[in-house]
């Protein structure tokens, strides 16, 4: 949701050179990139066995991708990689974090923050099933990590969703009022991977948080930060 | 007494299977050909020591691979199992390749193998109807391998008809292979993995009914 460009027709007079978006409010988003994807496609873990894990239920962990017409595009998960805190960040995170690249609109920012990372030695967990033989990966470092000591490591031990640094879901920004939510995994599909639990994106608390902050005039700063006007 | 021994000793060597030394140290096929050894003959003492070995083994097999299906099947239902789910589809005999020909030849007009979009799990879009038709057909098969032992001929039937099934399963995949109907998921089009695992099984499933039926007398009174 960050990337949002600057044509001359968004920013046109029509609409006060302001573009046609209100505001925004992010949920989860990787506005620092996530350090998970860095690992997911890292030397190691290519070709690996947790990625045929993954792509076998047509999950791919792409880079790129060509074209029989060659054409080539470079995106998918490469663009979310960053370590969180605003290190390593792909091409993508980069360029629309230069000053003046991208217009955001005042923009309010939510973060789960996952806690359960017990469950993940659950005998009957997935993330076991994950980790051992026959379903799973006992030799692939990054299956070996899901573990209640080994995810959050992936994270430098900081507040995470399973998926993405909290700080980086705050853009290292200070969290607003009722903007974490604690106990909160990334998505529902995390499950796959043995996380339990609520998501950000079920019906509950986070909603009624987008509906308050839909309803809050985008000018009250303590909500809305104004990320790069 | 010799039985509760015997089950000791399957149930040491399924811990011994699970622990983090052998999960790394062991590669992945003779891990599942010792678990599988393993299980079968820990089924296989649920039948009567009266009964010929290779028999009991033959029926035991065959009510592990009724037991392997039936939790492909269970993985299906669960939510968000499917990640193992697909992973099990990919090392059985998924009847996609099969049943995606068989549509082909049906409906499309006209009929090209190449332009056949291959499958061997539905990466996409439900499934439910298969997963519960794999948990009943796999339960049904699975009384059925125990209904052998008692020499019921009617499960020696319906073995046999699922045998046939999946060896005309399996040379779906061999179809799908060298018809280069285009790319198996992540498998490339010239791994033969993707061909030797369904025969292999298909392979070891007729094994194993051809132990069960030698010496099976199914012209017993009762048997219907």
């Amino acid at each position: 949701m960050r990337t949002l460009t600057r044509p001359q027709s968004f920013l046109s007079d029509d609409t006060f050179r302001q573009g046609y978006i209100h505001k925004v409010i992010t949920i989860d988003t990787p506005h620092l990139g996530s350090p998970l994807a860095i690992q997911l496609l890292s030397a190691q873990e290519n070709l690996g066995c947790l990625q045929k894990v993954l792509a076998k239920e047509g999950k791919f962990a792409l880079s790129s991708a060509s074209f029989s017409d060659g054409s080539f595009f470079s995106g998918a998960m490469a663009d979310l990689q960053g370590d969180g805190s605003g290190g390593s960040l792909s091409p993508a995170l980069l360029s629309i974090r230069q000053p003046g690249a991208a217009h955001i609109p005042p923009t309010a920012l939510i973060a789960g923050v996952y806690t359960d990372f017990s469950s993940l030695n659950d005998l009957a967990s997935y993330a076991t099933l994950i980790r051992n033989i026959p379903f799973g990966c006992p030799n692939d470092p990054l299956a070996q990590r899901l573990t209640p000591t080994g995810w959050p490591a992936l994270f430098n031990n900081q507040p995470n969703d399973a998926i993405v640094s909290e700080n980086s879901q705050l853009d290292s920004l200070v969290p607003s009022p009722g903007s974490q939510f604690f106990g909160y995994k990334h998505s529902p599909g995390t499950e796959k991977l043995g996380f339990a639990g609520p998501s950000v994106i079920d019906a509950g608390a986070v909603p009624n948080q987008v509906i308050f902050l839909l309803n809050t005039p985008w000018t009250n700063t303590v909500y809305y930060n104004l990320l790069d006007p | 007494m010799l039985k509760l021994w015997k089950a000791l000793a399957i149930v040491a060597v399924l811990v011994l299977l699970f622990l983090p030394t052998l999960q790394r140290g062991l590669p992945k096929i003779p891990w599942v050909i010792l678990f599988m050894v393993a299980l079968t003959f820990g089924i296989s003492l649920f039948f009567s020591a009266q009964m010929p070995v290779f028999r009991r083994f033959g029926i035991a097999y065959l009510v592990l691979t009724g037991l392997t299906y039936l939790l492909a099947g269970i993985l299906g239902l669960l939510p968000n199992g499917d990640l193992i789910e697909a992973e099990m589809w990919y090392f059985l005999i998924s009847p996609y390749p099969l049943l995606r020909l068989l549509t082909a030849m049906i409906y499309s007009r006209p009929f090209r193998i190449d332009a056949v979009p291959y499958t061997i799990f539905p990466a996409s879009g439900p499934h439910l109807w298969f997963s519960i038709t794999v948990v009943l057909v796999s339960t049904i098969l699975i009384v059925a391998a125990f209904a052998m032992a008692r020499e019921k001929r009617t499960a020696y039937y319906l073995w046999l008809f699922i045998l046939a099934l999946s060896i005309l399963e399996a040379l779906g995949y061999v179809v799908a292979q060298f018809g280069k109907w285009g790319v198996p998921q992540y498998r490339g089009t010239r791994d033969s993995a993707a061909i030797i695992v369904p025969l292999s099984w298909a392979a070891s499933y007729l094994a194993a009914y051809v132990m069960a039926r030698r010496g099976a007398d199914l012209g017993k009174a009762g048997s219907p």
